[in-house]
């Protein structure tokens, strides 16, 4: 009762009182949570507000037509209009920009860490289903939104998207198109891409996003596999207020900042207007996130009637991925346990990383099919090794850990998180945290090098020394980023990750 | 001990206080249309120093509290004000 309290404890009592957030019945949530991977999910429902506030901004001075109107602005003069000449303009328009592009790219972060994590299992099915309609809301956010200021990019994005509809059968399809594109004019295109941008998918998305935030409340975040073997404190619970709203406003104000910075640091410049002069002098090319489809797309054996049936391939890997948690029914959790569905995740990653870098250095080439066996097959073939290799050591390793401690117990084994502070207890990632920054740069400097080596190939003799320079490069960060899987997995094994 | 870091909080918390209304001030100031990127940068600023404040206030043990994250903190904030001086010039 004599407590002392001092003038934050004033602060949060005054909101409490005011708010009455100690009676809302969200869930506590376990110490271990308190590490930004587990947060993925909150700064996109943040970015998605930050995105709303940013597009009716916009949307008070964008003009959906490629035509001059009676206000003498078009699609393109009207966005131009708002960076040059109205206050917080240039800033609004990138700060939308930036923020579409970390949407997309926490929505590959938080695919991937549920991926590798198995947060797809037990009785998280429908959020894992949930979240890739969410993902596929997001692409198609990002594309129609990107065709908007209708720039000879933003128009190749739309062929791309607009393609997408082709693979959608019979009556069916040319309902859909009809729908989406109208007469496929211009100005219809806009107008409708205005509509399904800011009515359509806003609503869309504010309802998975709420289904998928229910249903978080209801599960909680997913266990480490290790969280038994967690200390006492590291498994204790904190309530969501003051704790757990403090933490994230404190990483929700951290991550404004960095897109805030960014947005003034790299003011946007749009690229010249859609028109066919324009658009047979610059090379066009899709967005970084599409890159991987256009690529695809680029391939000799996909070219002309085959298009259909490489984005129906995209559409089926779409749909085997929503359908994961279906098929992918073992109760193993940990990394080590599940070689056979990393191995194929790994191989995504490379592939998707490998697909959109070679995509960048390659715009408007048609790419013969037997480079394209070689790159995509050399890249599979490249990860699949590595995966053995890391399995296979991390076999032997346990194999020599088992006969030299055969006796002891699994309940005598020292408690992970020896310092006990709240810090050591978000268990594991932060530890490893400058190893995954630094595969993932060892990734794009693999890709790239081998983008450019194959590109390379029909013209060795002339370019040998850049030839050699990536195939070096390929090869040194290949060896180091085995290297870091290895040291990331016998990191995960020694605190206890091995099974759920 | 533990009076002396709650002595180094309360000091640290009030030097950002003292940085965000600084920096609110003189963006009430800033010309938004011809200086958009240090309006950006000092708002940018803000949000740092506000991040700063609740990992401060929420580090209640000396222990918990990491002063790398600080440093790289208070190393951003330095940093945000020269660009918007830079981008100003």
């Amino acid at each position: 009762m004599g407590e002392k309290r001092n003038v934050y404890d004033k602060m949060v009592d005054f909101f409490d009182v005011h708010f009455g957030f100690e009676k809302t019945p969200l869930k506590p949530i376990p110490v271990f949570a308190l590490n930004p991977t587990y947060w993925l999910g909150l700064l996109l429902a943040l970015t998605f507000i930050m995105q709303g506030v940013t597009g009716a901004f916009q949307l008070l001075y964008y003009v959906p037509s490629s035509t001059n109107t009676t206000l003498g602005l078009n699609a393109y003069t009207s966005t131009t209009n708002v960076i040059d000449n109205v206050p917080l303009g240039s800033f609004i328009e990138t700060m939308h920009l930036y923020t579409a592009y970390a949407m997309v790219l926490l929505t590959f972060l938080h695919l991937m860490r549920n991926y590798f994590g198995s947060t797809h299992k037990e009785r998280r099915e429908l959020m894992w289903v949930a979240g890739i309609v969410l993902m596929l809301i997001i692409f198609s956010f990002a594309t129609t939104g990107y065709s908007l200021p209708w720039t000879v990019i933003s128009k190749s994005a739309t062929d791309v998207a607009i393609g997408f509809l082709n693979v959608v059968p019979g009556q069916l399809g040319v309902f859909v198109r009809f729908l989406l594109t109208g007469t496929g004019e211009p100005d219809d295109l806009l107008r409708r891409f205005t509509i399904i941008h800011t009515v359509v998918l806003p609503g869309l998305l504010a309802l998975f996003l709420g289904l998928k935030i229910y249903m978080y409340e209801v599960h909680g975040p997913s266990f480490t596999p290790a969280f038994s073997r967690l200390k006492a404190n590291a498994q204790k619970y904190l309530h969501w207020f003051p704790q757990i709203f403090l933490y994230g406003t404190m990483i929700m104000s951290a991550y404004i900042a960095i897109l805030v910075a960014a947005s003034s640091l790299f003011p946007i410049s749009l690229p010249p207007e859609y028109s066919a002069q324009a658009a047979s002098q610059y090379a066009v090319q899709p967005d970084w996130y599409l890159l991987w489809v256009y690529q695809i797309l680029k391939f000799q054996i996909f070219a002309g009637t085959g298009e259909p049936f490489a984005l129906g391939l995209v559409g089926v890997f779409f749909l085997l991925l929503m359908l994961l948690p279906f098929y992918d029914r073992s109760s193993r959790r940990g990394i080590s346990s599940r070689p056979f569905f990393i191995t194929i995740g790994a191989i995504l990653v490379t592939e998707f990383v490998a697909l959109t870098i070679w995509g960048y250095l390659t715009p408007g080439q048609v790419i013969p099919t037997l480079q394209a066996v070689a790159v995509m097959g050399g890249v599979a073939v490249a990860t699949i090794a590595i995966m053995q290799i890391i399995y296979g050591q991390r076999k032997e390793s346990k194999s020599n850990a088992t006969n030299n401690a055969a006796s002891e117990p699994l309940d005598k084994r020292e408690p992970i998180s020896p310092s006990g502070n709240l810090r050591a207890e978000a268990f594991g990632l932060g530890r490893n945290s400058k190893l995954t920054i630094s595969f993932v740069l060892l990734l794009i400097v693999a890709a790239s090098g081998l983008a450019y080596a194959i590109n390379s190939l029909s013209s060795v003799g002339e370019m040998f020394p850049g030839f050699l320079l990536s195939v070096s490069a390929f090869a040194c960060s290949m060896a180091l980023m085995t290297w870091i899987v290895k040291r990331v997995v016998v990191s995960y094994e020694s605190q206890g990750g091995t099974n759920a | 001990m533990n009076r002396n870091y709650d002595e180094f909080r309360s000091r640290i918390s009030v030097l950002f206080v003292i940085f965000l209304i600084i920096v609110a001030v003189y963006l009430w100031f800033v010309d938004l249309l011809l200086q958009q990127r240090v309006f950006g940068l000092l708002l940018s600023a803000e949000f740092t120093a506000f991040s700063l404040l609740i990992y401060v206030y929420r580090m209640e043990n000396a222990e918990d509290l990491e002063k790398r994250w600080l440093f790289i903190g208070v190393i951003a904030l330095i940093f945000l004000v020269l660009m918007s001086i830079v981008v100003s010039l």
